[in-house]
């Protein structure tokens, strides 16, 4: 179980404040590990936030996760890189590249947030196919969000 | 190269080139999100010819840190 909180013109810091209201949480200790991912410190609670452009999303959730945001955008250097083979071919056969690139790109930076690893390491070995059961896709304006839950 | 670079870094930010020198620091003073940053890392593999590893692509903060290395490496 997760609860969003999806918000245009709000910082971070001032979304995180609201979706604590939520909770017995009243004082917001943040701690970070090795690799920068944030947690609320003395609390079972997990969250991670994105924002692009003018939207922010945060989730929060008992267990791990990871959220990623992206406005719909296209960039073919970043699919020869760091996009599996079996992705490369939905890009290629895609009728809408910048839906389906933004798919899968928020799928895996949400899936390597979860895991708190770091963003640049690992990514293009991050299968969004074989994982495809552990993400929920939001569709909001030209906006696509994933949401991965630690069920892997 | 620095201009090069300068003008790849300009495209990806949306700012204008002048408004970009070797010690802008790409997160802090571009504001570069990690879709940004991998874009960047690819154009400029593309571009040069060559793979970044992970570990040197862990240092890079500013534009003068890709220009040296990419001058030590082209």
């Amino acid at each position: 179980m997760y609860k969003l909180y999806l918000e245009e013109n709000i910082s971070s810091k001032e979304l995180l404040t609201k979706a604590l209201k939520d909770t017995h949480i009243t004082n917001i200790d943040i701690v970070y590990n090795e690799h920068g991912k944030p947690y609320l410190k003395n609390s079972e609670l997990y969250f991670n936030i994105s924002h692009d452009k003018n939207m922010t999303v945060l989730v929060t959730s008992d267990k791990e996760i990871g959220v990623d945001l992206e406005y719909l955008t296209y960039k073919p250097s970043v699919v020869n890189k760091y996009f599996t083979p079996r992705e490369q071919e939905i890009i290629k056969k895609s009728k809408n590249k910048e839906y389906d690139f933004t798919k899968i790109w928020v799928m895996k930076e949400a899936y390597v947030k979860m895991l708190g690893t770091g963003i640049l390491y690992g990514i293009e070995r991050v299968d969004t196919i074989k994982l495809e059961k552990n993400f929920e896709i939001i569709d909001k304006d030209e906006y696509l969000i994933a949401i991965c839950r630690n069920e892997v | 190269m620095k201009e090069e670079i300068i003008k790849i870094i300009a495209g990806i930010a949306e700012v204008p080139e002048k408004g970009i020198n070797e010690n802008t620091n790409l997160l802090a003073d571009l504001d570069l999100e990690s879709l940004d940053l991998v874009t960047l890392i690819s154009e400029i593999e593309t571009k040069y010819e060559l793979e970044i590893p992970d570990k040197e692509i862990k240092k890079i903060q500013t534009v003068g840190d890709i220009i040296n290395y990419l001058s030590s490496h082209v």
